[in-house]
């Protein structure tokens, strides 16, 4: 009895979850690279106090998950070059810590958007902003970014308005924002990217939401759904975002539905990317 | 220089004293996770479920559905996997439709005991999805409705982020979710005096300047409160407090933090403690 009843349980779940990709796969054994910024003595910037806790957390419990933490680069050891594709003179695919040579990659420092403006004061582009702290290097631009075209898969971009939505933010600087406006030319073979539809607090209150999407999303739950519920805050005021890629509407969503980290959605090359879907919770 | 503004000022009057209660020990228990997940899902929950340690969670998991409780706060967390997003359900559920069913929840199922009429909403969040082609957003939708309730104790709001409860549902009205960071309270562990609202600003500006903020720093939060903190956090006593949110953004970038501050003239624990992963 119990037997039929664990099949017509898993059977549920495929007539539910019934794609390709949601049949159950073994948890693969993922690359982590982390980097976070505390201290902007050499970029002038507000020092931050909770970054390490909040990528520490989700390296050790991306370890602890058996998943293997190649590189955890900070205050001194965070270079922008290590985010910068090789296409424009960086080195991310640098195995030692460029964020192109891992899986699962997460980032906390500082971060805004910002637009690209022509002659006309007409706004070209939308682009994320981020600080390091080094002499000459402070800012990092994501227009300078192909993730995934060696290896990344997942990107937690910890940071304020990483994934801008409009009815948060401040329209007078940012009129019309939104997460592929910032996002879309980054994405090489990405999957999904997580963020904040605006500011991101850096509290102890909060300094736990990598733990926690991390002990999730390690242990091959739903990604998207994991990172929204680590991350959201009422107190705080805190809006996680996800957005997945796909080669169509439908693959789009699927994947922001019901990738994991088992489920072997394959990458997809910047020009082949026809649609994103977004997700969040306000 | 720093310079503060409040978007929300803190009470001019605060009560004189206050109870100090101290919580219930966090205890998992399974039996009650199970109970939990049988009379929400009754269906799904109806095997005997896998059990199994995720940080500082035990979790029971039917491979549909699964509940979880946090060994550190005795948090609860209650999850349906069912892909309830890959659809574009039309939303027509009222907030105020949510709510009822929110309580109805709470009410049948006992996950907060016997105590759900300290229940106050906080707010109807929304999960919501939105496709984007060729740059173009198309219309957003929602996927489901969270409705966060907060807790009072004495008439005085519980801040922090503990002291809520949350229940999703989806556009079946179904309940696909739920979350509980709310402490147990064992009893009164005596009276405190109540520093004013004066000493807790002064004590803000000296803890901003401690951060070497500068400039205008706007306070869009200030609160007097009980403080009850969040999941992973042991907390053996509910104090009276301060809690304040701010923003800045005095070099390129805006900033967000919180700061709690004890109104008790002699804490029994202070914040934060200390940081979770040394640098």
């Amino acid at each position: 009895m119990r037997e039929r009843r664990r099949f017509e349980s898993e059977l549920a779940l495929l007539e539910v979850d019934g794609r390709e990709y949601e049949k159950k796969q073994p948890l693969p054994k993922l690359t982590v690279g982390t980097t976070w910024v505390n201290k902007f003595n050499h970029c002038n910037q507000t020092r931050l106090t909770h970054s390490d806790d909040v990528v520490r957390g989700f390296g050790n419990a991306m370890r602890r998950r058996g998943h293997r933490w190649v590189f955890d680069s900070n205050n001194t050891s965070a270079r922008r070059a290590d985010w910068i594709d090789p296409a424009f003179g960086g080195r991310d695919d640098n195995v030692t810590k460029g964020i192109d040579s891992v899986d699962f990659g997460y980032f906390s420092t500082h971060g805004a958007t910002r637009t690209d403006v022509d002659a006309t004061g007409k706004i070209r582009t939308y682009f994320f902003d981020v600080s390091f702290n080094f002499p000459k290097e402070c800012d990092w631009v994501s227009t300078s970014a192909r993730f995934g075209n060696k290896q990344l898969k997942w990107l937690v971009m910890d940071a304020c308005e990483s994934m801008p939505l409009k009815k948060h933010v401040n329209t007078k600087v940012l009129p019309d924002p939104d997460p592929s406006k910032v996002w879309s030319r980054s994405f090489h073979g990405l999957h999904i990217i997580f963020g904040f539809a605006q500011n991101a607090s850096d509290a102890w209150w909060s300094d736990y939401r990598g733990l926690t999407f991390g002990e999730r999303a390690g242990s091959g739950k739903k990604l998207v759904d994991s990172w929204v519920d680590a991350a959201y805050s009422y107190w705080l005021d805190d809006y996680p975002v996800a957005m997945a890629a796909g080669r169509t509407v439908q693959d789009a969503e699927t994947r922001a539905n019901d990738e994991r980290i088992s489920s072997n959605f394959p990458s997809i090359a910047n020009k082949d990317i026809a649609a994103f879907r977004t997700v969040w919770r306000d | 220089m720093l310079r503060l503004t409040f978007t929300k000022a803190l009470p001019t009057q605060v009560p004189a004293q206050l109870t100090v209660y101290r919580f219930q020990r966090p205890r998992v228990d399974r039996n009650k996770l199970l109970q939990l997940a049988q009379k929400v899902w009754p269906r799904e929950a109806r095997t005997a479920p896998k059990f199994y340690e995720e940080g500082n969670w035990i979790v029971a998991d039917w491979g549909m559905v699964n509940a979880a409780m946090n060994s550190r706060s005795g948090s609860i967390r209650l999850r349906h996997e069912r892909s309830y997003l890959s659809s574009r359900p039309s939303w027509n559920i009222s907030d105020a439709r949510a709510v009822e069913i929110a309580r109805a929840f709470v009410t049948k199922t006992k996950i907060l005991g016997n105590v759900e009429t300290n229940l106050k909403l906080g707010k109807v969040t929304h999960l919501r999805g939105q496709t984007f082609t060729r740059g173009e957003g198309n219309p957003e939708f929602i996927l489901d409705a969270g409705v966060l309730f907060t807790r009072e104790v004495d008439s005085i709001p519980v801040v922090g982020q503990g002291g809520q409860l949350m229940v999703n549902l989806d556009s079946t009205e179904a309940i696909v979710g739920g979350s509980r960071i709310w402490r147990d309270i064992a009893g009164a562990a005596g009276k405190t005096k109540i520093k004013p609202p004066d000493y807790a600003v002064a004590e803000l500006q000296k803890r901003l300047k401690q951060r070497e903020l500068q400039g205008n720093v706007r306070v869009m939060k200030a609160d007097f409160c009980y403080f009850e903190a969040g999941t992973n956090d042991w907390q053996e006593y509910l104090e009276p407090s301060y809690a304040f949110v701010f923003e800045t953004s005095s070099g390129k970038y805006p900033y967000k933090s919180a700061e709690v501050i004890s109104a008790a003239e002699k804490p029994k624990q202070l914040w934060p403690q200390r940081k979770r992963f040394s640098t």
